[in-house]
């Protein structure tokens, strides 16, 4: 015998459509329930009207505006200072998502890319680093890609990520991600003390001078 | 880029030439109006000592050593 129709439900049990497979049993359906937390199961009909049970109960959640946010990892200067020594500093695209009811974690294939892309300066265009694949999970609802950035110019950097989801659609883009990159030493101090000077008291006064590079 | 300094360490030379990875830290000025520094030394011992300065900027950078100056005790105050 052959499947005549697929049946959809809600997690409920209320009727949503009909499908039709195809001759090897395959179906495939464009489902809008909206926006939130959503659940879907399915059962089979065969010619001669024999149903299945249910399967098992599928939850999702659709609609999901979140946006990935962007760590320097590598943060040299005082916290959230944004500031490195380095020129290929470390960043952490991270992205955390809905879970959705009745499930344990938020599926892992949920965010199977970051799209990332950097500029030198506060405008002009954007360079292109693309998907970054590989992504790791932090906890049930969290996402994380550990990124080594090209070389970066002296000075502000800014990034900007969005996240992929399995169907390949793209979120909107995170808010800019300054990056302050300063790798150059300051220079020596100078000494205002003769060297080999000899005093009678035993407090002595060492000052001086000092200026980061230019 | 020059973010601007953070800090001066006065720095007590233990060996024959400056370590910063061993020297200790005599005293540190976070206070650097137009980057200068100051910092009042008691010596409790006699005998000669050098000490060196380095700079660090907001970035983390660690800049080289200052010359090397030589301070020599030669008795303690009473």
């Amino acid at each position: 015998m052959a499947i005549k129709t697929i049946k959809l439900y809600k997690g409920d049990g209320t009727f949503i459509i009909d499908i039709t497979p195809d001759g090897s049993g395959n179906w495939t359906h464009e489902l809008d329930q909206g926006q939130g937390n959503k659940n879907v199961k399915a059962k089979a009909e065969d010619d001669a009207g024999n149903l299945s049970a249910f399967s098992p109960t599928k939850n999702y959640f659709p609609g999901c505006t979140n946006v990935p946010s962007i760590e320097l990892v590598d943060e040299t200067g005082a916290e959230e200072s944004e500031l490195t020594n380095s020129n290929t500093p470390q960043i952490k695209i991270c992205i955390e998502l809905p879970l959705p009811t009745g499930a344990s974690e938020v599926n892992a294939d949920s965010v199977p890319a970051f799209n990332l892309e950097y500029r030198h300066s506060s405008t002009g265009d954007f360079t292109v680093i693309g998907d970054l694949t590989a992504i790791q999970r932090e906890s049930s609802t969290k996402f994380y890609k550990l990124f080594t950035c090209p070389e970066l110019q002296e000075g502000q950097n800014f990034f900007k990520a969005k996240w992929k989801d399995a169907s390949g659609a793209y979120s909107e883009f995170c808010t800019l991600k300054q990056i302050i990159v300063d790798s150059q030493v300051p220079n020596a101090p100078t000494i205002n003390l003769s060297d080999g000077m000899v005093y009678i008291g035993q407090t002595v006064t060492i000052s001086g001078t000092s200026s980061d590079t230019p | 880029m020059s973010p601007g300094l953070q800090r001066i360490e006065l720095r007590k030379m233990t060996g024959e030439t400056p370590n910063i990875s061993t020297d200790p830290v005599y005293s540190t000025d976070f206070s650097l109006p137009e980057g200068k520094y100051s910092f009042n030394l008691t010596m409790n011992d006699t005998g000669t000592f050098k000490f060196y300065t380095i700079a660090y900027d907001v970035a983390g950078n660690v800049s080289n050593v200052s010359e090397i100056v030589t301070v020599k005790v030669e008795s303690e105050s009473e």
